[in-house]
């Protein structure tokens, strides 16, 4: 039993993601499972906290994109990227929790509550100046509040393209959609950031978000 | 001036354009004042947006990676024809506690389903082949499958009998899992003879497909 798992562990350095969730699926491998979960667990934390603009739910989102991994490694086709699948998981928990938010209207761009001071504390560097730590954390607040206020389909093309550093191509798999659809979602996500990070400069307050045309849409996993 | 569509421009603006659009784009962007400032634009909204940088992980929950162990999964894990129960175990200390409880819910409401599926599963490809030996041949798998299953378990406990008893503690649930595990065995074993029985004067192929 021993030599087993030594020997699954030592051959974990050389495995594909792919190969790893195969083996999670076929054997419900506990070290393929763990690898793939401290590989990914930094990039989808960061795909949830952007999408929700809420750091604690976010991590809780998160996690539970990892147990939703588990819990469908059934269904997991071996002919597609892991990347792929788990980014699609991850963003389908993200849409639900904005629906249900929505629903609820929980939403609101001007929440002081403790959620929020959580995010900002998170901005803050300890090795830099107190007033320009103070300068970045509001930055950072406005760049949270402009993205929120993107219609989510521009904001999950914006952040798997512009944070996750995904090519468009790859995007287009994970949403199931045409690259070319892809792109120019991302081309409309940064114009309309643009405009909503210019009042910034001006030292405006970012322009009152259009709830109307807040498209949705829903991923097939 | 004919102007690049916003997909192409994207795609230089993303550097992911082929060289020959590429060079096009290029040229196009010397001369439209239009297009480069569309892209100025782009560029100052980029810029911003590395404004919101992500921590590692916020303050108060910095522990190092939470790396998931299935506590002796391996050998507990006993999943035989799909029909076996699971025993899970987690590392308590090395797992978060919400996920830690969510996942163990979790499998145990699947052993269930997975028993179910797994029924009616062999119960669509028996009707589907329909054919004595083969329905010979799932019994005795099935029983063969039990019978290997009690042998890991009693494996399982000898091991277990050998872990120094300061550690003991942590294998209690363990085992008392394991109790619980060779009880829905035979449990389940009898009831899938049972199934596989009516499967033996079973003609129609059902239509219902357990996948997806
Ligand atoms: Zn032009």
């Amino acid at each position: 039993m021993m030599g087993k798992l030594k020997e699954s562990l030592a051959a974990l350095f050389a495995v594909s993601d792919e190969q790893a969730m195969r083996r999670v699926q076929m054997h419900d491998d506990e070290r393929a499972f763990a690898h793939l979960v401290k590989k990914w667990q930094g990039p989808v934390r960061r795909l949830c906290i952007r999408m929700l603009g809420d750091e604690h739910r976010g991590e809780d989102l998160a996690q539970e994109s990892f147990a939703r991994v588990f819990a469908q490694r059934k269904h997991y086709r071996p002919d597609g990227k892991f990347g792929t699948w788990l980014w699609r998981i991850a963003l389908n928990l993200c849409y639900d929790e904005l629906r249900r938010r929505q629903r609820w209207k929980q939403v609101s761009l001007d929440s002081t509550d403790s959620e929020t001071l959580g995010l900002l504390e998170s901005f803050a560097e300890p090795q830099i100046a107190p007033d320009q730590a103070l300068v970045n954390q509001e930055r950072a607040e406005l760049v949270r509040r402009a993205l929120l206020s993107l219609p989510e389909i521009y904001r999950a093309v914006l952040v798997l393209r512009h944070y996750e550093n995904l090519k468009f191509r790859e995007i287009a798999a994970v949403l199931g959609l045409p690259e070319g659809t892809v792109k120019s979602r991302m081309a409309e996500a940064l114009t309309q950031m643009s405009q909503l990070l210019k009042p910034k400069v001006a030292a405006e307050p970012p322009g009152p978000q259009k709830n109307s045309n807040r498209m949705k849409e829903s991923l097939i996993v | 001036m004919n102007h690049p569509t916003s997909e192409q421009l994207i795609s230089y603006f993303y550097d992911e354009a082929g060289p020959t659009e590429r060079a096009e784009l290029k040229t196009h962007l010397q001369t439209c004042q239009q297009c480069a400032r569309n892209l100025n634009a782009w560029r100052s909204a980029r810029t911003d947006l590395n404004a919101w940088k992500m921590m590692p992980k916020r303050a108060g929950s910095a522990a190092p990676l939470p790396v998931l162990r299935w506590a002796l999964a391996g050998a507990a894990m006993l999943l035989c024809f799909g029909l076996g129960g699971f025993a899970f175990s987690w590392n308590s200390r090395a797992l978060p506690a919400a996920l830690q409880a969510r996942l163990r819910t979790q499998m145990r409401a699947e052993a269930l389903q997975v028993a179910q599926a797994e029924t009616e599963r062999a119960r669509d490809s028996m009707a589907a082949a329909c054919e004595k030996r083969t329905r010979e041949f799932v019994m005795a798998f099935a029983k063969e499958s039990y019978a290997q299953q009690r042998k890991e378990i009693r494996a399982l406990y000898a091991a277990l009998d050998k872990i120094d008893s300061q550690r003991a503690a942590d294998y209690v649930a363990l085992k008392k899992e394991l109790d619980t595990l060779a009880v829905n065995a035979d449990a389940e074993l009898r009831s899938a003879e049972n199934g596989l029985i009516e499967l033996a004067t079973f003609t129609q192929t059902p239509a219902v497909s357990p996948q997806e």
